[in-house]
Parts: structure tokens; C-alpha cells; sequence
């Protein structure tokens, strides 16, 4: 299996797309941006909905679309799956017939390999229903256990846990990670949220108005963000952890790899902790703040960035952490990398997700 | 909101009275033996042949073809659409003139058609072409909106699928769409059943062979009502039935969906 | 709400034309056969006195409005025996006859191998006629009455349609779709080429009318009637190429 390459160029009414990633095998790139960036876009002309004006495509030694070798393949002959925002599933088939879909061979051979997957997602009972009588999180199961079956070569997702509740995202979002490692293909995945794009993807590229503005780790993007509008989109900080019953009607956290934080939020078990940047308050080791605040972690400096007016100091915890502190703080502060310090901030500005 | 009903009650009783008067006005003895005679049975059967023939065209012509207007987008599309409808809002009579003035033994075909050894004019299969152009844009313009409600999304999750462009119409587009085609095909036929003014100018009225029920209709009319009323009956109950069915068909559809 | 005030007014207007005021003229209705059209229509422009207006159709068609009760106030038919039979039956006042026609074998402008009556039996001629009940397709039937049985099959096997009016008899002619038909003599357009028929095959053709009974309008009907013997009618009936009531 090889990964994908992408170059595109597309005028979109008023957008001018403008894209160039590259996915491995089993590695996901999540693409985070607000609506109208043109994520959506991307995914369709990689799946060769959209012929874009200039731009290849290519998928291990595969090549999809090459625009100026006048080679286009159309969408059938591409071996790409493809999971749509409101799922697209066939309304007139059953959750098997959906997941067949794909397949070619006697019927009883695409019914056994469809309900192989529908059980692997925990859908067995539901193989003969309706999509109109499954629930949100049901259907999203059956549209990737679609977009799985004929074993394709690389796997697109747009938005696929917006049209989630909150409740359900939460399971929903461990499950499509675990699928996405498990599948073993390059999987792009699109989203409008910056925590989603953090949760399932192994790296992050940040879209704004058609264009890839920054491309990393989470973590590296909010800790360095390239222009103020990665600094504004990548907000929160995300760390991981096991969230307990504490004292005082808090929630404790045990961080993975150390540390200890509180909420004010309820939760049990495998959470996201979140954080904005500029909620955090840092100080020199060894000094703590008497004031209200109630989460106290030691971390060492590892970036300090300007943007703009600001400062982006990254932290880590040993989790990566980012604080934003304005630049007569950081002077006041000598805050260089590998300077230990201590940052804090509220139990009330901790806000759990669970996992 | 209780005034509505006054307006509604006149409406109902403006349109069943005529065609209960139908039924009322002989009494079905008479009806019954008036149906019996020779050509009445004639122009039904001759009726519902032609209108089935029509309708089988409308279907397989107009069916991807409504499809194609109703997903891809290009110029002049939405001329070829008001053109398609044309014969919608064409009186039969101009409907008739069309015809003769494009197929008819003086019209811009005519010669063509003659030397292709096709006769139109006096036979059935002239009477076949006129209904299917005065019906065809009522089936089209069903046809058309039931694809363009159909989900893009899910005709772009079937090609990625491995389907091509063909069989995503088959497999997914007709049967997701199938409530309204039928409706279409119902309007359709009803229509083609009903025709009159054009099929008279452009094939003629001749028993049994171009003299559909209408036609017969309107020649007992002015001799012997009693067979007109009878022949009226006749294709009342039978468009009512077609009526009947679509409705208990798209229930059905709707209920398993 | 405004758009309730305007369907109202619209009707209004739409409606308005039923109310005579005190100074508009009377209508009177009259139905009369196809074949009157292009005479009845300009004279009837000159009737003194009232608004005439015209229905034309087959004369077995119109007689069958009236027994169903469509109430015109004058009837003229293409022949005498509708006129008769609604007199008989008291729905027309008794009826006069006001003028004749011939009946022709008519031939689209081209046709050259069809010269007499016999003719059209030949095998592969498409023949047109009124259908039975019309007058015109009756007087037909009467012609072909007077033929030998075998030439009258032959003939009749040859018909490829029998036409609710002889509007619809001209029409395939001048289509080109028929080989020939019969109509009236007054029917006769340029494109077309009038066969006239021997004597001995020529039906009598003569046109009756009549005062429908009830009409609201006796006086104005009655004096319609008599100006299509002597009048503006009578004289655009000569001019289109009718004959003179017999007698």
C-alpha cells in the first residue's frame, strides 16, 4: 500500500483552492479549517468528483489524476472510499445491502463479507434494517463499514463525527481512530473542529480561504502557530488522562506520562482535557500562586513563538501544553526553552471531554 | 378557518358531479348492453394499446433523459427544459398542427418519412406518435423533479463505490426515484388515454384502427348518447383504477421505506 | 389580502360582459353546419339590431346539444332531416329550407389519376368521408348507394378515415395525407380540385333551419331566419357558391 501525494488547483466561485499534502500508509492527516476553507473540496477532487484545473493525484504508484498528462480517472475506477458528512447511505437497501454496495461476486459471498464487517463495528443485529431506522451513530458505523469493503487503497472522511451528539461523538471518535490505525491505507479526514482534527489525526494541516497554512503535530501547531489565524483556530490545548471523583465536587485528572489537574466538570474514565492558551497563567518554579487558581503544573519551556501581539510559549507537561502570555510577561519572566516553570490555571477553565 | 370548507365543498362538487352524472344519467342495463356493441369494445382496446405503446416510449426515452437534465448542469439547460414542456401548455389542436407540420405528408419529414416507407398519417402508429408528444412532457417533468430531489451525495457515494455513471442510475437513482416516475407514468398515461384533437388531425378516426375511445366517444355523442355515456363510464373506472393503484403504490413504497 | 380584492375585481370584469346595460344590443345565438362557416360568419357582422353569435360544428353534433338542452336560437343544418327530427320532437319551431350545395368528390391539387367516382375503388387510394351521422358523410353513403355493390366495397374499404366534420375532410386533403374525399362544393379551396358528380349520382343537398323552441328571442330569430332566404345572409350564401332554397 503506498501513500498519497496530492497537488491541486481549483477555482471554486470565489475560492482559489491551492493544495499540495502528502498522507503515508496507515497515517491520518486531518485538514481543520473553518467552512468555506475548502476542505470538502479537497476531499472530492482526490476522489475525482471534481476535476480541478491543474493538479495530480496519486496513490502509491497509481496515478489517479494527472492533469497536464490528460490522465482522469473517474471516481469508479479509483479504488478511494469515501465517507460523506451526512453519510450518504443508500435509503431503499439494508445496513448489509449498503455495505455490499462496493462488492462484486455472488450475493451470498457480499452478504458473509458485509456482515463480517457490521459485526466487527457491533452492527450485526442491525444488518436487515433500514438506515432510516438506525440511530446517528449506527449509521455513521455502516457508512465507514461501506467506505471500508472493498478494501480500497486510501480512505477520505468528511466531517465524520459532526453529525454526532456530543455523547455519542465521544465513543464514536475512539472507535474511528482505532479503524483508521487498523485499516492500514493513507486516510485524510476533514473537520471543522480543531480537537477532532487533534483526537484522530497523526498530523494537522490548518485550511483557511484554499490554502494549507501550517501542517504538524497538534501540539506544534497551537504551541507554534505560524500566522494569528492558526494561533485562533488551533485555541484549545489537548491533553489526555483518567478523570476520577476528587474531592469538593471536583473531577481529578491523572495525567498520561504525570501530572495532576482538577475540573469543575464531571467525567469518568479516558478524558481529553482542554484548555485555552491564554487561560494559563505561568510563573518561575518554586513560586505558588496563593490566588484561586487551582491547577498547578511543573513544565519546561521547549518554544516561545510571537504572533502578532502575543506570545505562544510551549510547555511540556510532560505533555505538550501552550500557554499565551503577552510579551512583557515573557521579558519579565526570562522565558526561554528549557527554563522550568510552573503553569497554572483554574479548575473552572478545565473542560473534559470524555473519552 | 372554518370558511375554508365552503370554497372546498364547491370544488368537490363542481368536479364529481360530471363525472358522477356519468354513471347516474342511464341506467346500468343500458350502459352495459350499449358496450357490448362492436366498435365500442373496439376503441377501448384500441385505446389502451396505444396509450400502453406511448408510454412504454415515454419511459425508456424520457427516463435517462430526465436524468441527465436533472443532475448534470450545462448550458442551455434550462431552455432544453422549457422546449421538453412545450407540448404541456400546447392546446391539442396546435398540438395536431404541430404534428402535420413536422411529420405529416406536407411537413419538413414527410418526404423523408415516406421514402423510409413509414406511413403515419391514418394508421395506428400515427396515433401512437400523437399521444406520446402530447403525453411525454407530463411523465418528463415528474421525472425530472424525482432525480433532482434525489440526495447528489448519494449518487457520488455510489460512484465511489465502483459504480459507474450507468449502473448508479439503475441501482440507486430509479429505485430511490421510483415513487415519482410511476406518478409520472400515471399522469402520463391518463393523459395519453384522454387524447383527442391532435390524434383526430394527425392519424384521422377510423374504427379499429385509429378511432380511439375518445373519438368514439365524441361520434355516439351526437346519435346515440346512451353508447357515448357508456364508453365515458368505461374509461372513467379505468382511469380512476390507474389513479387508485399509483396512490396504493407510493403508500406501499413510502411505508417499507 | 390585495390579491383577493384583484381576483374579485377580475371576475368582476371577466363577468361583466353578461349584463347588458339599457343601451347594449341583444345576443342571439345561432348554431349552424361546418360548411356555413365562411358565409354565416361575415353577413351575421351586419345583423341589425342584435349580437350574433356563431357555433359551428357537425349538424348531427349541434342536434344533439339541443336534445341534450343547449338552447341556441337558430339551427341550420346540412341537410333537412336534423331539423325535421328536433321539429318532431318539439324542440324547433318548423323548419325552412334556405339553400342548397353540391356535393364533390374533392382531389388534392396534384392528383391526376383520379378522374370519376369509379376510380376510387382502385386498390391503394386513400379515400376520406364524413362519418355516417354527419350530413356530409351521409350524402356520401348516398352517392355510393347508387354504385354497383362490388365497385360500393371496393370504395368503401378504400376509406381511411371517417371524419366527425368536413373541416376535418378538407384538412387531410390539403395535408396531403389523402388521395381524395368528398365535401361540398362551397368547400372548395384553392389547393383543392372539385370533381363534379354525374347527375344520377348527385344527392339532393339542401340546408334547413329553424327557430328553436323557447327562445327568448322570437322576434330577432325569426327575422335571422328570413335574411338567410332574403338578406345580407342570403346574398353571402350565393356569393360563397350555395344554391337557392329548392322551390
Amino acid at each position: 500500500m503506498g501513500g498519497l501525494a496530492v497537488t491541486a488547483e481549483h477555482r471554486l466561485g470565489d475560492l482559489e483552492l491551492s493544495v499540495a499534502l502528502e498522507v503515508a500508509a496507515g497515517e491520518c492527516l486531518a485538514l481543520a479549517g473553518p467552512s468555506g476553507a475548502g476542505k470538502s473540496s479537497v476531499l472530492r477532487v482526490i476522489a475525482g468528483l471534481v476535476a480541478p484545473r491543474a493538479g495530480r493525484v496519486a496513490c502509491g504508484d497509481h496515478v489517479w489524476l494527472d492533469v497536464e498528462r490528460g490522465v482522469d480517472l473517474p471516481p469508479e475506477a479509483r479504488r478511494c472510499g469515501y465517507v460523506f458528512q451526512d453519510y450518504a447511505l443508500f435509503p431503499r437497501l439494508s445496513a448489509w445491502q449498503n455495505v455490499a454496495y462496493g462488492l462484486r461476486g455472488p450475493r451470498r459471498q457480499r452478504r458473509t463479507r458485509a456482515l463480517e464487517l457490521l459485526e466487527r463495528f457491533g452492527l450485526s443485529a442491525r444488518a436487515d434494517d433500514r438506515p432510516r431506522t438506525l440511530s446517528g451513530g449506527e449509521r455513521q458505523r455502516v457508512a465507514v463499514a461501506r467506505a471500508l469493503a472493498p478494501r480500497p487503497s486510501a480512505l477520505l472522511l468528511d466531517e465524520p463525527l459532526s453529525a454526532l451528539d456530543a455523547r455519542t461523538r465521544a465513543a464514536a471518535s475512539r472507535e474511528l481512530a482505532a479503524v483508521l490505525h487498523a485499516a492500514g491505507v493513507p486516510a485524510l479526514l476533514v473537520t471543522h473542529d480543531f480537537q477532532e482534527a487533534a483526537l484522530l489525526g497523526d498530523r494537522v494541516g490548518v485550511m483557511d480561504a484554499g490554502r494549507i497554512v501550517q501542517a504538524g503535530s497538534a501540539g506544534e501547531l497551537a504551541a507554534a502557530p505560524a500566522t494569528p489565524f492558526v494561533a485562533d483556530f488551533t485555541g484549545a490545548v489537548v491533553l489526555t488522562g483518567t478523570a476520577s471523583r476528587g474531592d469538593a465536587g471536583l473531577t481529578r485528572v491523572r495525567l498520561d506520562g504525570g501530572g495532576e489537574v482538577s475540573s469543575a466538570e464531571d467525567a469518568v474514565g479516558p478524558v481529553a482535557v482542554t484548555v485555552f492558551p491564554w487561560d494559563i497563567a505561568v510563573a518561575p518554579a518554586g513560586a505558588v500562586d496563593p490566588g484561586s487558581a487551582r491547577n498547578h503544573l511543573e513544565v519546561e519551556v521547549v518554544s516561545v513563538t510571537a504572533v502578532g501581539n502575543r506570545v505562544r510559549v510551549g510547555l511540556a507537561a510532560p505533555q505538550p501544553l501552550t500557554a499565551e502570555l503577552t510579551e512583557p510577561a515573557v521579558e519579565r519572566l526570562h522565558l526561554r526553552p528549557g527554563a522550568r516553570v510552573v503553569a497554572s490555571w483554574k479548575a473552572t477553565a478545565t473542560r473534559l471531554l470524555p473519552l | 378557518m372554518r370558511w375554508f370548507a365552503l370554497p372546498l365543498a364547491l370544488a368537490l362538487a363542481f368536479l364529481v358531479l360530471p363525472v358522477l352524472a356519468i354513471f347516474l344519467d342511464s341506467p346500468p342495463g343500458e350502459l352495459l348492453d350499449a358496450l357490448g356493441e362492436p366498435g365500442a369494445l373496439d376503441a377501448l382496446w384500441l385505446s389502451l394499446r396505444t396509450s400502453v405503446t406511448a408510454l412504454a416510449i415515454i419511459v425508456v426515452v424520457g427516463t435517462p433523459a430526465a436524468y441527465l437534465l436533472a443532475t448534470r448542469r450545462f448550458r442551455g439547460r434550462a431552455l432544453l427544459i422549457t422546449l421538453i414542456e412545450l407540448p404541456l401548455v400546447l392546446p391539442p389542436a396546435v398540438a395536431g398542427i404541430a404534428l402535420l407540420a413536422a411529420l405529416g405528408p406536407s411537413g419538413i419529414l414527410g418526404g423523408a418519412l415516406e421514402d423510409a416507407g413509414i406511413q403515419l398519417t391514418f394508421e395506428t402508429a400515427g396515433v401512437v406518435v400523437a399521444l406520446t408528444f402530447v403525453a411525454s412532457p407530463y411523465y418528463l417533468r415528474q421525472a425530472q423533479a424525482s432525480f433532482g430531489a434525489l440526495d447528489r451525495s448519494w449518487l457520488d457515494a455510489s460512484r465511489t463505490l465502483g459504480a459507474s455513471p450507468t449502473r448508479t442510475f439503475a441501482r440507486i437513482a430509479i429505485p430511490t426515484a421510483a415513487p415519482g416516475l410511476v406518478t409520472g407514468g400515471a399522469l402520463a398515461f391518463g393523459r395519453a388515454l384522454g387524447e383527442f384533437g391532435a390524434t383526430l388531425m394527425f392519424a384521422g378516426s377510423l374504427a379499429g384502427i385509429t378511432q380511439t375511445a375518445p373519438l368514439a366517444i365524441y361520434e355516439r355523442f351526437a346519435t346515440d348518447f346512451e353508447a357515448a355515456l357508456a364508453l365515458s363510464a368505461v374509461l372513467v373506472a379505468v382511469s380512476a383504477a390507474i389513479l387508485l393503484s399509483v396512490k396504493f403504490f407510493e403508500g406501499s413504497a413510502l411505508r417499507h421505506d | 389580502m390585495r390579491w383577493l380584492v384583484l381576483a374579485v375585481a377580475l371576475l368582476a370584469v371577466g363577468c361583466g360582459d353578461d349584463e347588458p346595460a339599457a343601451d347594449e344590443r341583444p345576443r342571439l345565438i345561432v348554431s349552424a353546419a361546418a360548411s356555413l362557416t365562411d358565409a354565416l360568419t361575415v353577413c351575421s357582422r351586419e345583423f341589425e339590431g342584435a349580437d350574433v353569435r356563431l357555433s359551428f360544428g357537425g349538424s348531427d353534433e349541434l342536434a344533439a346539444q339541443i336534445r341534450q338542452g343547449v338552447r341556441p336560437d337558430v339551427f341550420a343544418a346540412a341537410n333537412t332531416r336534423l331539423p325535421e327530427e328536433l321539429a318532431s320532437e318539439d324542440l324547433l319551431e318548423t323548419p325552412v329550407e334556405f339553400a342548397t350545395n353540391e356535393l364533390v368528390m374533392a382531389l388534392p391539387g396534384d392528383e391526376r389519376e383520379i378522374e370519376r367516382v369509379e376510380d376510387l375503388a382502385a386498390p391503394g387510394v386513400r379515400l376520406v368521408i364524413g362519418a355516417e351521422t354527419v350530413p356530409v358523410g351521409s350524402y356520401t353513403r348516398d352517392v355510393l348507394g347508387h354504385l354497383p355493390a362490388g365497385v360500393r366495397e371496393q370504395i368503401l374499404a378504400n376509406v381511411r378515415s371517417e371524419e366527425p366534420d368536413v373541416r376535418g375532410v378538407v384538412g387531410k386533403l390539403t395535408q396531403g395525407a389523402a388521395d381524395a374525399g368528398f365535401v361540398y362544393l362551397t368547400d372548395i379551396t384553392g389547393d383543392l380540385t372539385a370533381v363534379e358528380l354525374p347527375p344520377e349520382l348527385q344527392p339532393t343537398v339542401a340546408y334547413g333551419a329553424g327557430v328553436v323552441k323557447g327562445t327568448e328571442q322570437q322576434e330577432l330569430a325569426q327575422r335571422y331566419l328570413d335574411g338567410l332566404t332574403d338578406g345580407p345572409c342570403a346574398d353571402a350564401l350565393r356569393e360563397e357558391g350555395f344554391g337557392p332554397p329548392p322551390g
